[in-house]
């Protein structure tokens, strides 16, 4: 079933900038996907319009089989939940709590219900022990925790996060994209995310790559991070793993390219174990 | 930055920190009118009973109060001898050589002295106990009757609440830039004023194109989380009134009615 | 030419409730006109210790040698300004730091501060700008009309053009695509190689490390933990788990081999001699 349906859309951020340029795709249900493209290829552009943040010049936008209109905004965002790239400008109330409560607040969920629901949530990024902490002793990771937490909260079915780990340190990048992938394994929500990160790409279903605010490939991350020169004229990254495989098949070794690494080092016992 | 004592909460566990803000607000309001009833030197003396009895019970330290008013003595002090050089009504209290002390002098400056001394401790005492966020949700409640004659307390409330959450982050903002800056050869000791103007442009430009981006992304943030400005909303702390709250009510409602009918009879 | 810590202490807020000791007796010297990486924890210290390079931050404790500079407790800042110009300081995200109505008079206010003329300043800015890839189409435009890449290029520039003598970059490609981040570390490259500055990264990046740098410090609880050339440093295994960094990925890739049983040369560090020997090994 698709939960996202765009269909030709088109924005322009003033007469100079089409940020976005008559893009088409699909998302299926439950599904984990991946959005690459240089800096300013519209893939943020995007995001914003799929939750009316923006207005597209035109175009259709479809969540749910629900087209996205002016009128319908409320009914929209209570399916689609968003996590920003500054873990700072999204964090909203005086604690974690408070912060994780402010969704539910604009929700008119019950008071008496809060509690067990802001328990319930940051039990489930590991925020527990911080619910009465002030952000500004949070580190960057623990902060978009409670953000993924304060979405979770209102039980989305698509959820975006949008560069969330760009501005994180090492550790908090780890902690993010294990919660997201933890997100896929264990429940049925749709993701979108946008990244840079090619480990990330490599774990995802499905692979959007953008480039100067048009969809240039889309496909399975096997078929995207096997084509190493188009990635390299779109200014992207590359895998590691794909990188070393054509390396080895360059010096004449039988080898399938592999995406990952562990896939990579399966192969080479493999044939190692044939000599 | 962490050394300013006026306005700043201290986070004790007393009974004045567990109170209701509004009834401690509605108190200390009640407080500042009792304070300038012209109730005459027993009215004042009682008033300083009694909130030096809510001091008690605040466990706050003597020492941090006295810092709270340190910024009023030097201008206390002043007025002293402005008043003890102008007002020459009352009668004769001391004469040093020619100088003639007048009692209206002394009297009215003390009178002066003392209300401003008890204004200073009872807002304390409120910013004192009351965190920042609390104290709010008091005005935001109190406010609330007035939403009826298009007051936008909610609203208003939710400014001051952001406002006071981003405070940290913005004076560790405005030191990255002064870093920054500095970095960049910026002086804001010396130099002519030419530069000392574009010392201080540099700090003030990046702070505000950075509060503007900063806004721009919460409202963002705000507007998919649902937040509709004017929109009911349920609010996950509640407020409620003990018997103590109704209490501190009573006491300070009743003292002021004590010293208007005090006022009265003399 | 060098830099050199000695005994050096920092406490935050001495004598207070909020007392707290970001650097612990600190002994360190960075060699000139090399790169350096400076790698640590969020909270290590490292930004602590970077901004004494410059005087922001006067020792507690201990002194430190700054090129010509002597750095204590007790010295007197004014003496400290022209430091500032000899070692330019560029902290994360500095794209914050523009200012100026355009971008040609933003680069050309550090020069200023140190008394260049406005003509010298011009000069120095488009130097700089130049060195960047900054084109001359966008010397009279605004700086925050650009992209967040664009606007970083110009902030260094800002810091390039006071000609500094090293040059201490605090993760400078944070937040950067990759391609954005690869023409900075050029950049740096370029900088040091041709223009023979010393540079001094604080960085998490283990990529850039291996490719880029020639040494690296490591700060852990406000200590030096290791000071050694980046080789060594990605050979030892042991060192790489205690301080939880994930290695760079030639370097998790010859390691996972090796557990089975591959036994690739301790030496390979590049990617170029892990696929030749591991050709070799298995045909």
């Amino acid at each position: 079933m698709k939960v996202i349906d765009v269909k030709n859309l088109d924005f322009y951020y003033d007469e100079n900038t089409h940020a976005v340029d008559n893009v088409s795709f699909t998302i299926e249900k439950g599904s984990y996907t991946t959005i690459i493209g240089h800096n300013g290829s519209g893939k943020s552009t995007i995001a914003k319009l799929l939750l009316g943040l923006l207005e597209k010049n035109s175009g259709e936008i479809k969540i749910n089989g629900l087209e996205l209109t002016l009128e319908n905004l409320d009914q929209i965002r209570s399916n689609v939940g968003i996590v920003f790239q500054n873990p700072d400008n999204q964090f909203i109330g005086a604690t974690v709590r408070d912060d994780i409560a402010f969704g539910l607040e604009n929700r008119c969920i019950e008071p008496s219900l809060m509690d067990g629901i802001i328990e319930e949530f940051s039990k489930k990024v590991n925020m527990y022990e911080y619910l009465d902490r002030e952000p500004s002793k949070l580190s960057g990771g623990q902060k978009q925790r409670v953000a993924i937490a304060g979405v979770l909260a209102m039980h989305p079915q698509i959820i975006i996060f949008d560069e969330a780990t760009s501005m994180l340190d090492p550790k908090g990048k780890a902690e993010i994209k294990q919660s997201i992938n933890n997100l896929h394994l264990d429940s049925d929500i749709t993701i979108l995310s946008i990244t840079h990160d090619i480990e990330e790409v490599s774990k995802s279903d499905n692979v959007i790559v953008m480039h100067e605010g048009k969809v240039v490939k889309t496909g399975t991350p096997d078929e995207i991070l096997m084509e190493t020169k188009t990635l390299v004229d779109l200014k992207l990254d590359t895998s590691f793993a794909v990188k070393t495989s054509q390396m080895l098949q360059a010096k004449g070794l039988n080898i399938a390219t592999k995406i990952d690494q562990e896939g990579l080092v399966a192969e080479l016992c493999q044939l190692n174990l044939k000599k | 930055m962490n050394n300013f004592t006026l306005g700043k909460y201290m986070p004790l566990d007393s009974a004045i920190h567990k109170l209701d803000p509004r009834a401690k607000i509605l108190a200390m309001l009640v407080m500042l009118i009792a304070i300038f009833i012209p109730s005459g030197f027993e009215g004042y003396l009682l008033i300083s009973v009694v909130i030096l009895v809510v001091v008690y019970f605040s466990k706050l330290k003597l020492s941090f109060l006295v810092k709270a008013m340190k910024p009023m003595f030097f201008m206390l002090g002043f007025l002293l001898v402005i008043n003890l050089l102008v007002i020459k009504t009352g009668y004769a209290l001391v004469t040093i050589g020619s100088f003639v002390i007048y009692s209206d002098a002394v009297f009215q400056t003390l009178y002066i002295v003392i209300r401003l001394l008890l204004m200073v401790i009872i807002t304390t005492l409120l910013t004192a106990t009351t965190k920042p966020f609390d104290l709010t949700l008091g005005l935001e409640s109190i406010m609330a009757p007035f939403k009826k004659i298009g007051l936008p307390a909610s609203e208003i409330a939710m400014m001051i609440s952001i406002a006071l959450r981003f405070i940290p982050t913005l004076i560790e903002e405005t030191q990255r830039i002064m870093q920054a800056q500095a970095s960049r050869g910026v002086d804001l000791q010396e130099g002519k004023i030419k530069e000392k103007i574009m010392a201080i442009l540099s700090l003030i430009v990046p702070l505000f194109v950075s509060a503007f981006q900063r806004a721009d992304d919460l409202a963002n943030a705000m507007e998919v989380k649902g937040y509709i400005p004017g929109a009911k909303r349920t609010r996950y702390k509640q407020l409620k009134f003990y018997l103590r709250d109704y209490i501190v009510l009573l006491v300070s409602n009743g003292l002021l009615i004590l010293l208007i009918v005090w006022m009265i009879i003399k | 030419m060098s830099i050199k810590f000695e005994k050096v202490s920092y406490t935050y807020s001495e004598n207070t409730p909020y007392q707290y000791q970001a650097l612990n007796n600190i002994d360190l010297e960075f060699a000139a006109g090399k790169i350096t990486a400076i790698i640590g924890k969020t909270g290590s210290g490292k930004s602590t210790l970077v901004q004494h390079l410059n005087g922001l931050l006067l020792p507690t404790a201990g002194k430190l040698q700054v090129m010509d500079w002597e750095i204590s407790a007790d010295k007197k800042p004014s003496k400290l300004k022209k430091l500032r110009k000899e070692v330019g300081l560029v902290f994360q995200f500095p794209e914050y730091q523009l200012f100026e109505e355009t971008i040609l008079k933003d680069v050309a206010f550090g020069p200023k501060n140190f008394n260049a003329t406005e003509k010298e300043a011009k000069a120095k800015a488009k130097e700089a700008l130049k060195l960047v890839g900054i084109d001359e189409s966008y010397y009279e435009k605004s700086p925050l009309e650009l992209s967040g890449g664009q606007k970083r290029r110009i902030a260094i520039a800002g810091i390039l053009a006071m000609d500094p003598k090293v040059v201490v970059l605090d993760e400078p490609t944070a937040g950067l695509d990759p391609q954005g981040a690869k023409s900075m570390m050029e950049l740096f490259y370029r900088l040091n190689k041709e223009f023979n500055k010393t540079i001094l990264i604080v960085t998490h990046n283990m990529e850039d490390v291996l490719q880029y740098c020639e040494d690296v410090v490591v700060i852990k609880d406000g200590s030096v933990k290791t000071h050694t050339s980046v080789k060594a440093f990605f050979q030892d295994t042991q060192l790489l788990d205690d301080l939880e960094i994930l290695p760079p990925n030639v370097i998790r890739l010859k390691n996972a081999l090796n557990e089975q049983g591959f036994n690739l040369s301790d030496e390979i560090v590049d990617l170029d001699e892990l696929t030749t020997a591991i050709v070799k090994k298995v045909l």
